[in-house]
Formats: structure tokens, C-alpha cells, sequence
């Protein structure tokens, strides 16, 4: 993709500025050995890079800048912030990312820096009683490096992909308590660093190390669960002749309606796993009754409406899934009380098992069955939109078709593949990559 | 909406061990010695009258050990962790020798280690009563090594101060406490690869290993956190305690992550486990069964803790493959069937776990599980896994046990069929842990 003009001269504009930061601020250094150390201990912690779990982010970069100001000062800062940049990164960004990217770090890092002094933080020594006032100083400082750091790289990605003002102070003021924990963190090492040699201030982010280890072990195995459930459910279906596809679909179906009807995101995932699981109890149930063609006795009927509850029975155990546990009870349950096993009515009846009933239905109708083909989207829609009321919850119905008109509904069945290890792991939020693409 | 909770009732935690506490208490040799060093420790700690500032300085670490041992993380393989309290303990041993330099000159007199091992064991004992209050497990045996690797660490560090010495002051007395706390590390690992020997009679140097790869990322954070205590205890007063605890806490709570999808993933396979036997296809609780005597038979032949894992899973789907049958083998017919519909059972349950993309060693030891460990004239077969070899011995081993009723009798003579089976069909090593494990715990 070719970069607009505009976008072209901001980068380069900014680049070259930094260069020029960086070109005065060396012929401004001081402590060249703490500056040669700290941009070493800069690239090793970016190269291994962040792992981001929720909201822990662990972006040790920053504690290191934190660090620089008190170390080495303004000058020295923005040569450590800016060989941020060098950091080895898998995906080896494009030269022009890495020259904005040089660029950028070296304004924020050169602009907090002058901050720092003017503000009258200490340099490479604490006085008498630097304390509590550094304390303050180097929390202004971060809050501003953080704020030059994302508008900057925001300023790219508006300028390629179209993106609001408002988003930028968001993420900042979304990471705010984490900048004061970068705050703290880079004040200790710098204490550390000058009572007791560097090797101590190293030892204050093993720690980290080790989290980020235990974080990406954590991702890794997140990763494999989800594919094992996938796969033991995909075996299960084709034993017991179910459509193939079919709770891999309808656990699409339903996590687009959860979205559409605005669930907390953990919510979202008890509804993920649940319509995943909802018909697993069907396993307990004699092939003989589930693929029977033509009529079911009122026997065969009473065994097939078991399998709410041997799904339940089945799935107890598992601390994760009990949030999602009421979607496979309740899934045949009817909003006129008619349903099973226990006739609940209206509203008595889960949220997640209500969104489940509508998905489960949905793709029933518009996947191909022996007896019949498959029918389009707009008549199962209509379908749906008769028992309204009656079988499904309005609401749930609505978010369906919502979701359905903004995303779109591909029918065909899509072929289980695991998901590829290492997905999850998301950028360091503090030191933006610019999406910028050459 | 109240019948939804109704429906999902959260399922209750299993005990983890089923031994009582007096059993370890007399039993267990780190908890007697830990519980004697306390013991003498404890009066001469009385003794000596403290200044008001050691008394400030033990408070606080006590109450940094008591939170530590309260936020304890498992671990894999039964096993609990207190990173904070170990750390504060450590850092708590290191500051009697480093001193608190800053705060008033009386604290620069050293508390001593009596006063650091009574703080320590008493502290750690009141988080872990608050354990065993709530119905969980009190862990005696973590709380006896965390004693005696701080006795360790009081005792080691005036001899490496003495023989230790660098160019630069700072960096000595740095080097002087790395040493010491690795010492402590170390130590810990050799103690409680002493208590899984006791406990799960696991081999000495299989433990060993298990126990130092289990602990290098934890046990460094720990450590780090021990020596920059004291250090930063220096410039930042008792300030150092809370701020220097936020590093661990991070650290603990990623490890408490990974712990907590790990079980996840355990109960699920487990649960999964269980869908032939709700299919009908395989006798009640055998996948569950097998596992257990599998893993205990795996710890005994000294498998590591990677290993056991994929026996664990392994054994809880060795049947798996029944769900691709047409019809179903009739329950407990792992010996009356062919051989080749065995293997074919064993191939398609691995093609169905391989399918995930990540169970691959799993798939592998399902998928052997059926072959004999060594053929006619010829060696033993070193192809076939020491997993598969014992998932193959222990589920023949349940079948014949429920066919005969599960009665002590029924024990025995599923021992003894499968000892006629050693020629070819039943590893020799793993029917002699089997028969080990068995009679264990039976008696």
C-alpha cells in the first residue's frame, strides 16, 4: 500500500526531527558508559517482547526510560529512549516503521527529558531531600513522554487508516495507574542503580522476566484449550450424526448476538463456550433415537429431552464453564413456558440460554439437513421473527438480526483449524508500533 | 432467574492429599525439623529484650509474611507456593545482617536469627491457620522448608561475608547476599524433592530436576525480590517492603493465570473423559481410574512433571477412539477383543486428539498404547513410550479388577494375570511400580 502524501512528509518531518534530537542531545552527554548500558538493557527488554494478558501489560521499555531521566538526564534520555527503536521484533517491521518509530521515541524521550530538569528533578545523584519531591516530578514527566508517545504515533495511524482524537486520550487515560506503577518502578531502579551498582537495578526486573514467561505460558495454553474443545466437539458430532459444523456455527451465532446485545465481555465468553457445549448431553442419547427419520414416539421424545440435563451433568466439574452451564440446561426452554426440562417462562429464562435458543434455531434453518435443503437467511429470519414472543426472546432476535445485517451470515460450514500459537500476544501499548504500512 | 443458579451449582474443590495432619506432623521429617529449630528458637528469642525499632522492623515483615503465605499460587503437581512470604522471609533474614541504616542506630543492631526464624514460622503458621479455617489445605510442609531455608540463609551469610570480598563495597555486600540466597534457593529445591520422595516416593534425581525446572522463574523472582529488600530497605526505609512487593505480585499473579487455565484444561479433558462412559461405551469412571493409578505409576518410574501432564490427559482419553466406532466394543473388553481392532481403536482415538493441533505427544501415547513392548525375538521395542507402555498395563489392570468386582482379591489376581503377560505384552518395569503403587494403597 502506497502512504498518502501528507502522511509521507509527517513521518519523514519526524524522523528527521528526532535525528536532530538525537545529534544534539550527543554532543550534550555526560555519562556515556550509563547511557551505553541503559540503551543495552533498553533493546533487551523491548526485543523480548510484551506479553499483554488483560490488563496486565508488561512493558518493561518504559521502566527503563523512567529510569534514564534520573540516570543520565535529558541528553542521555533521548538516546535511550530512541534505541527503543533497534529492538528485535518477530515480524521485522519495514525500515520506515523503525526510522518513525527512531524518531518519534527520541521527541518524547527529548521532551519529557527537559521536562524532568526544568522541573527540577535530580540527575545522577539524589540529594538530601530529593524525596517525596522526584516522586512527583517523574510521574509528570511519564504522563507527558506517554501522551507526546501515543499522539505522535496516533498522528500516523489517523492519517492512513482514519482514526478519532478522542481514541488517543482515551488509551491514554485507560493506562493511567499503569504509568505511575512505570513511574515507581523506574524511580527504584534508578535508586537501586546508584547505591548499588547496575546489577541490582537488573535483579528488580527479573521478576518481570519471569511473569512475562508465565503470562505467555498462560496464552499459549488459553490457545490449545480452545482448540481442544473445538476438535473433541467436532469428534463427537460426526458420532452422533449431527450436522458437522453445527455448535461450531452456533457458538459463532450466538458470540455475534451476545456482541450485538452489548454483554460484558466476560459474559460473551460463558455464552461462547456455552453454545459450543449446548448439545453435548446428545452423546449420552442411543444413535437409533437420534437419527431416526419420521416420527418420534412419545418415549423416544421423553430420552431425546434428557440431554439438557446429562450435558449439565457432564460438564459440572469444570470451575470455567459454570457461568455457561445454564445456557446447556436451559436451551430448550420456550419464552410461552411450553419448552423443557423445567417449562421456565419469559424472562425466568437465562440470558444466555435465550440467545443460544435463537442461534441453535437460526442455524438449524439455514444449514442443509437430509430431509430438506438449506433455506436463505431472510426466510429464517422471518421464521424467527413469527415466533417471536411465543418460542424466542424479541430482544435476542433483534441483536440476531442486527448483527446479521452489519456482519453478514456465511452458511457454509467452516472447516475446523486450529487457531496458530502466538495470536494473542498483542503489541506493547506503551511503546506503539504506527500501523503505517509500505 | 433463580432457578438458573439452581442448575449450576459450582462443583466442591477435591482434597488434595489424604493425609492428616497428625500423620505429618509425625511422619514427616522437614516438619519435625523445622518444628524443633522453632522450638528452641522461639524461648531464646524471648529472652533478649528487643528495642522498640526491632520491634517495628519485625512487625512489619511479619505482617509482608503473613500476606505472602494468605496469596499462595499452585503449582503443577499439587503444589503451593508462597513467592511473597518466601521472599519476605529471605529479605527479613538478609536485613538482619545488612541492617536498616537509615532509620534510627538502635535497629542497626542485628535482631539475631533466633528472633528471624520465630517471626518467620510464626508468621507463615497464622496465614496458614487462616488456610485451614476456610477449608483449605494448611501446607505444613511448605511452611517447615521456608523455616529452614531462612535458619540457612541467617546462618550462611556472616561466613560468605567473611570470605567474600571485591573491589567495591557495594558490590560486595550484593555478591555476598546472591550468594546466599541462592544457597537458600538451591536448598529449597533439594528439600522439597526430599519431600516428594517422602511423600509420593518419587526417585531422588528425577524430583530434583522436576523441582528445578519447576522453580527457576519463580524461584529467581523470589530470590531477586530477597536481596533488593534489604537493599532498598536502606534508601526507602520500611517503604521498600510494600513497593519491592509489587514486582512479585505481578509475577504471582501471571503464574496464578497460567495455573488457574491449566487446571482449566485438566477438568475439561476430564470431564470429556467421561463422554464414553456416558455414551455407554466404556464401564463407569475407568478413564478416571486408569489416570490415576497411571500418574501415580509415571511419578514412581520418575516421569517428569511435562510428562506426567501428557499421561494425565493420555490416560483420561485413551478410549476416545470409541466414539468413532460404529458400534461400540461391549464394556470392559480391552483384553477379549483382537489385537488389530485394539490398534484400530488406539489410531482413530489419536487421529480424533491430534485433530486439536496442540495434544500431539498425547495423540502419540494413545496411539501405542495397544502394541505389545517387545515383539517375538526381539528387544524390548524402545519406539513405544514409557505413557503408552503404562496406560496399556493399567487400563488391562481396571478391567480385570472390575470384572472380578473390585474386591482385594480381584487386586491381586489382575497382578498376577498381567505378570503372565510380562513376556511380551506388559512391561516388566512398569507392572513392578504398578504392583508398588497398588499395594501402597491398599495397605
Amino acid at each position: 500500500m502506497r502512504l498518502p502524501a501528507r502522511a509521507r512528509i509527517y513521518i519523514g518531518t519526524v524522523t528527521v526531527a528526532g535525528m536532530a534530537a538525537c545529534a544534539f542531545a550527543g554532543a550534550h552527554v555526560t555519562y556515556w558508559p550509563t547511557v551505553a548500558l541503559l540503551c543495552g538493557l533498553m533493546v533487551t527488554c523491548d526485543s523480548l517482547s510484551s506479553a499483554k494478558v488483560r490488563w496486565v501489560d508488561l512493558s518493561l521499555g518504559l521502566v527503563v526510560a523512567v529510569a534514564s531521566f534520573t540516570l543520565v538526564g535529558a541528553a542521555g534520555a533521548t538516546l535511550v529512549c530512541a534505541s527503543a527503536a533497534l529492538a528485535y521484533s518477530s515480524e521485522s517491521p519495514a525500515l520506515v516503521k523503525r526510522a518513525f518509530n527512531f524518531g518519534q521515541l527520541a521527541l518524547a524521550g527529548g521532551t519529557a527529558g527537559l521536562l524532568y530538569e526544568q522541573l527540577g528533578g535530580p540527575v545522577h545523584s539524589f540529594g538530601s531531600n530529593a524525596f517525596p519531591r522526584t516522586v512527583w516530578v517523574v510521574m509528570a514527566t511519564v504522563l507527558v513522554e506517554s501522551i507526546i508517545n501515543v499522539a505522535l504515533t496516533a498522528g500516523v495511524v489517523a492519517m492512513v487508516e482514519g482514526l478519532r482524537p478522542t481514541s488517543v486520550l482515551r488509551a491514554v487515560a485507560s493506562s493511567s495507574l499503569s504509568y505511575v506503577a512505570y513511574g515507581a518502578l523506574g524511580l527504584m531502579l534508578a535508586v537501586l542503580w546508584l547505591s548499588y551498582t547496575p546489577v541490582a537495578a537488573v535483579l528488580l526486573l527479573l521478576p518481570f522476566l519471569s511473569a512475562r514467561w508465565a503470562l505467555r505460558q498462560y496464552a499459549e495454553q488459553e490457545k490449545a484449550y480452545d482448540a481442544t474443545l473445538r476438535a473433541l466437539i467436532a469428534a463427537i458430532e460426526v458420532k452422533d450424526g449431527y450436522t458437522r459444523g453445527h455448535s461450531e456455527r452456533v457458538s459463532r451465532i450466538a458470540t455475534m448476538i451476545a456482541h450485538e446485545a452489548h454483554l460484558p465481555e466476560f459474559r460473551v465468553d460463558a455464552v461462547r463456550y456455552g453454545a459450543l457445549l449446548h448439545d453435548v448431553g446428545k452423546t449420552g442419547i442411543p444413535s437409533r433415537i437420534l437419527g431416526k427419520h419420521g416420527k418420534l414416539t412419545d418415549e423416544e421424545f421423553d430420552v431425546i429431552k434428557t440431554h439438557p440435563a446429562r450435558g449439565l451433568e457432564m460438564l459440572e466439574g469444570i470451575e470455567f464453564l459454570t457461568d455457561s452451564l445454564a445456557g446447556v440446561f436451559h436451551h430448550h426452554e420456550r419464552m410461552d413456558g411450553a419448552g423443557y426440562p423445567l417449562g421456565l417462562v419469559g424472562l425466568e429464562i437465562p440470558e444466555i440460554a435465550r440467545i443460544i435458543m435463537v442461534a441453535d434455531a437460526f442455524d438449524a434453518m439455514t444449514s442443509t439437513r437430509s430431509y430438506r435443503p438449506a433455506r436463505s437467511v431472510e426466510k429464517a429470519v422471518a421464521e424467527l421473527r413469527r415466533c417471536e414472543g411465543v418460542q424466542f426472546d424479541p430482544a435476542m432476535v433483534a441483536a440476531l438480526v442486527g448483527a446479521v445485517a452489519r456482519v453478514g451470515w456465511e452458511g457454509d460450514p467452516e472447516p475446523f483449524r486450529p487457531a496458530e500459537a502466538g495470536d494473542s500476544m498483542s503489541e506493547p501499548l506503551l511503546l506503539p508500533q504506527p500501523s503505517a504500512r509500505a | 432467574m433463580t432457578q438458573v443458579r439452581s442448575a449450576a451449582t459450582p462443583a466442591r474443590r477435591a482434597a488434595p492429599l489424604p493425609i492428616a495432619l497428625w500423620q505429618l506432623l509425625l511422619a514427616h521429617p522437614l516438619i519435625l525439623a523445622a518444628g524443633a529449630l522453632t522450638l528452641v528458637a522461639a524461648p531464646e528469642a524471648m529472652l533478649h529484650p528487643l528495642s522498640r525499632e526491632t520491634v517495628v522492623v519485625a512487625l512489619a515483615f511479619a505482617a509482608l509474611i503473613f500476606v505472602g503465605e494468605l496469596a499462595r499460587v499452585a503449582l503443577p503437581g499439587d503444589r503451593e507456593a508462597s513467592p511473597l512470604a518466601t521472599a519476605g522471609a529471605l529479605a527479613y533474614a538478609l536485613t538482619d545482617s545488612v541492617g536498616l541504616t537509615s532509620l534510627s542506630p538502635a535497629t542497626t543492631v542485628p535482631h539475631g536469627a533466633y528472633v528471624t526464624i520465630s517471626v518467620t514460622a510464626a508468621a507463615s503458621l497464622a496465614g496458614g491457620m487462616i488456610h485451614a479455617a476456610v477449608g483449605r489445605t494448611l501446607r505444613l510442609d511448605t511452611i517447615a522448608r521456608r523455616v529452614l531455608i531462612v535458619a540457612l540463609a541467617a546462618a550462611l551469610f556472616p561466613v560468605v561475608r567473611r570470605d567474600l570480598s571485591l573491589p567495591s563495597p557495594q558490590l560486595t555486600i550484593l555478591s555476598v547476599m546472591v550468594v546466599v540466597v541462592a544457597a537458600a534457593g538451591l536448598t529449597d529445591v533439594v528439600l522439597a524433592a526430599f519431600d516428594r520422595r517422602w511423600r509420593l516416593r518419587v526417585p531422588f534425581v528425577a524430583a530434583v530436576t522436576s523441582e528445578l525446572r519447576l522453580s527457576l522463574g519463580l524461584g529467581a523472582a523470589i530470590a531477586a525480590t530477597g536481596v533488593l529488600i534489604p537493599l532498598a530497605a536502606n534508601r526507602m526505609e520500611l517503604w521498600a517492603l510494600p513497593a519491592l512487593s509489587l514486582p512479585l505480585l505481578v509475577t504471582q499473579f501471571a503464574y496464578r493465570r497460567y495455573a488457574k487455565i491449566r487446571a482449566t484444561y485438566g477438568q475439561t479433558i476430564r470431564a470429556l473423559s467421561r463422554i464414553t462412559e456416558v455414551g455407554g461405551y466404556v464401564v463407569q469412571g475407568h478413564a478416571e481410574r486408569v489416570t490415576k493409578l497411571a500418574v501415580a505409576t509415571g511419578r514412581r518410574l520418575g516421569m517428569s512433571e511435562d510428562d506426567l501432564v501428557d499421561l494425565e490427559y493420555a490416560a483420561l482419553l485413551h478410549d476416545v477412539g470409541q466414539l468413532s466406532l460404529d458400534d461400540p466394543m461391549p464394556p470392559g473388553s480391552t483384553l477379549t477383543v483382537t489385537a488389530q481392532h485394539r490398534t484400530r481403536v488406539a489410531g482413530l482415538g489419536a487421529d480424533i486428539i491430534r485433530s486439536t493441533g496442540f495434544l500431539d505427544r498425547v495423540a502419540v501415547l494413545v496411539e501405542r498404547q495397544a502394541e505389545p513392548y517387545r515383539r517375538n525375538r526381539r528387544d524390548s521395542d524402545e519406539t513405544v513410550p514409557l505413557g503408552s507402555r503404562i496406560i496399556k498395563a493399567v487400563s488391562a489392570y481396571d478391567d480385570l479388577v472390575s470384572e472380578a468386582g473390585g474386591n482385594i482379591r480381584g487386586h491381586g489376581d489382575a497382578l498376577e494375570r498381567l505378570r503372565l503377560g510380562m513376556a511380551y505384552e506388559y512391561d516388566p518395569r512398569v507392572v513392578a511400580a504398578l504392583a508398588d503403587v497398588v499395594s501402597h494403597s491398599l495397605s
